[in-house]
C-alpha cells in the first residue's frame, strides 16, 4: 500500500508542479 | 506505524512540496523581466521548479534516518525513481518549449557556437539524460552495480552544478540577494548531502569497524555472515531491518551492498546477515576470510514487527532471499519469549533451495510457529504446498475472524506484486500488509 500511496503522491505532486508553473507563468506574463 | 512517524511523514511531505515550489514562487517577487510571452514564462517556470525537484533528489537518497523512518527506505527509493521522470520532463520541457516557439533559441543547441550560459544548460540536460538512461537500462547494459552507483552519483552532481551555473549566467529572476541566497542554499545543500553520504558517513564507519567471525554455508546458495564490532559496542537494530555492508574495500570506495540482518536484535554486539548468491558481490561472500575488517552502515528500514506493537497474529511470507529478515524476526521472538501466533509461508524453487530448514523446524518447538514450505518444483511424493503463493493458498493460512493480524512480505518483485493484492482481496487491511523490496537501486 505504501508504494501505491507513493505512486499517487508522485501524480499529485506532478500535477501541482505543472499547474503551479502554468499559474506563475500566467501571472508573470501579465505583470508589468 | 508510530503516531510520531505519521506526523513526521506528513511534515516531510509538506516540506518537500514547499522546497520544490519555492523557486517558482520566488519568480514572482523582486527584480524580474516584465511583459514576456506566457509560453516563454512557462518554459522558465518549468526550469526553475525542475531545479527545486532535482535538489530534493539529494535529500531522498542521503540515507537520513529521520526522513526515511516514516515511509521505509524502499518506498523513499520508489518515490525517488518515479519522481525522477517528473524531473526529466521539467528539464526537457524548459528548452524544448523555447526551441519550438522561438527560432533564435534553436541556435543555442550548438555547443560550439552558443554562449556559455546556454552551453551549461545543454550540459546539464545531457548529464541528466545520461543518468536516467543508465538507471533505466543498467541491467540490459550489464553495468556492474558499483560502477553504476558511482556514475549515478557523479552525473547527478555534475547535472546539478551545470544547471546552477546555467541559471546564474542567464541571470534573470535571481538578481535580488534573497533569491541568490536561496539558489546558493539549494546548490550548497545538494553538495553537502553528497559529502555527508560519501565522506562523513564513511569516516564514521572507519571509526567503527567490524570483523568477520563466521562465514557459514546454508542450504539454498545462502551464506550466513557473522560480524563482531571492533573497539565499539556495535549497533542496535529492529528485527527486519537492513544495513549497507562494505567488505574488502575502504568505506570511501562506495562498494557497499544492502543486506537484511538475520540475527536476533536482542543479541548484543555481534550481528549476522543471511546473504543469498544472486549477483556479482554476493557470489564472493564465501571467500571472505575470518578476521577480515568490514564496515556496516545501518540500521535502515521500517519493515519490522517492532513498529506494530499489539499484533495478535503474524503472517510472514518470504520468497528466496526474503527469508533473511524473517529469520531475524523469528530469532528475536525466541529471545523475547514472544508467544504471538506466527505462520511462515516460505516460497522457494525446490527443496534444495530452502534455507534454514532444520532451524525452522526447531523454531516451531520454541515458538507458536507454523512453517509452510511452498515449492515451485516439488519432489515426487511432496505432500506440502506447491506452485506459487496464491490467493487460494493464502486463504488456508489466514486466521478467521477479526484478529489484529499483521502480514510481513519480503521476496522478489513479481511475488510481492501478486501476493499483496491477493491479501487485500481476502480482507486484510492494506495498513497491516508490510512489504520489503530488495531492489533499492
Amino acid at each position: 500500500m505504501r508504494h501505491r500511496i507513493a505512486n499517487w503522491l508522485v501524480w499529485v505532486i506532478s500535477a501541482v508542479v505543472v499547474a503551479g508553473s502554468a499559474l506563475v507563468a500566467l501571472l508573470q506574463s501579465r505583470a508589468g | 506505524m508510530k503516531p510520531s512517524d505519521k506526523r513526521m511523514g506528513v511534515l516531510w511531505l509538506l516540506l518537500y512540496v514547499v522546497f520544490a515550489l519555492a523557486p517558482l514562487i520566488l519568480m514572482l517577487f523582486g527584480e524580474r523581466p516584465m511583459g514576456r510571452e506566457f509560453i516563454r514564462e512557462l518554459s522558465v517556470a518549468f526550469g526553475f521548479v525542475g531545479i527545486g525537484v532535482m535538489a530534493l533528489h539529494f535529500v531522498l537518497t542521503a540515507r537520513i534516518t529521520a526522513v526515511k523512518a516514516p515511509y521505509g527506505s524502499d518506498v523513499v527509493y520508489h518515490f525517488h525513481h518515479r519522481i525522477a521522470f517528473l524531473t526529466l520532463f521539467l528539464w526537457l520541457a524548459h528548452p524544448v518549449i523555447l526551441f519550438i516557439q522561438f527560432e533564435w533559441a534553436r541556435g543555442l543547441l550548438n555547443v560550439f557556437t552558443a554562449p556559455w550560459r546556454a552551453r551549461w544548460g545543454v550540459f546539464s540536460v545531457v548529464f541528466l539524460l545520461g543518468l536516467m538512461l543508465l538507471a533505466i537500462w543498467r541491467r540490459q547494459l550489464k553495468l556492474e552495480y558499483v560502477i553504476w552507483r558511482i556514475t549515478h552519483g557523479v552525473l547527478a552532481v555534475l547535472a546539478m552544478l551545470a544547471v546552477m551555473v546555467h541559471a546564474y549566467m542567464v541571470g534573470r529572476y535571481i538578481g535580488t540577494p534573497l533569491k541568490q541566497a536561496l539558489w546558493l542554499a539549494y546548490g550548497a545543500i545538494s553538495v553537502a548531502l553528497v559529502a555527508y553520504l560519501r565522506v562523513y558517513k564513511p569516516w564514521q564507519m572507519l571509526r567503527r569497524p567490524y570483523r568477520v567471525t563466521l562465514v557459514r554455508a546454508e542450504h539454498g546458495a545462502m551464506w550466513s555472515l557473522a560480524l563482531e564490532p571492533v573497539g565499539h559496542a556495535g549497533l542496535r537494530f529492529e528485527p527486519g531491518q537492513f544495513a549497507w555492508l562494505t567488505a574488502r574495500k575502504s568505506p570511501f570506495a562506495a562498494h557497499e551492498h544492502p543486506f537484511s540482518f538475520s540475527s536476533s536484535s536482542e543479541q548484543r554486539g555481534s550481528v549476522e546477515f543471511a546473504i543469498k548468491e544472486l549477483g556479482d558481490f554476493t557470489a564472493t561472500i564465501q571467500d571472505l576470510p575470518v578476521g577480515l575488517q568490514v564496515y556496516v552502515d545501518g540500521p535502515y528500514g521500517s519493515f519490522s514487527p517492532d513498529r506494530h506493537r499489539g499484533a495478535e497474529q503474524r503472517l510472514l511470507i518470504a520468497g528466496g532471499a526474503g527469508i533473511a529478515p524473517m529469520m531475524s524476526i523469528l530469532r528475536t521472538m525466541v529471545d523475547r519469549g514472544d508467544r504471538t501466533p506466527v505462520t511462515l509461508l516460505y516460497g522457494t524453487q525446490d527443496w534444495d533451495g530452502a534455507s534454514f530448514g532444520d532451524e525452522l523446524a526447531t523454531l516451531q518447538e520454541k515458538l507458536n510457529l507454523k512453517v509452510v514450505h511452498v515449492l515451485e518444483r516439488p519432489p515426487e511424493g511432496w505432500q506440502g504446498e506447491s506452485g506459487y503463493v496464491t490467493r487460494e493458498m493464502l486463504s488456508r493460512y489466514l486466521p478467521g475472524g477479526a484478529t489484529n493480524l499483521h502480514v510481513y512480505l519480503c521476496g522478489p518483485t513479481g511475488m510481492l506484486n501478486a501476493v499483496e493484492p491477493a491479501l487485500e482481496a481476502l480482507g486484510v487491511p492494506p495498513a497491516r500488509i508490510h512489504l520489503e523490496r530488495f531492489d533499492l537501486a
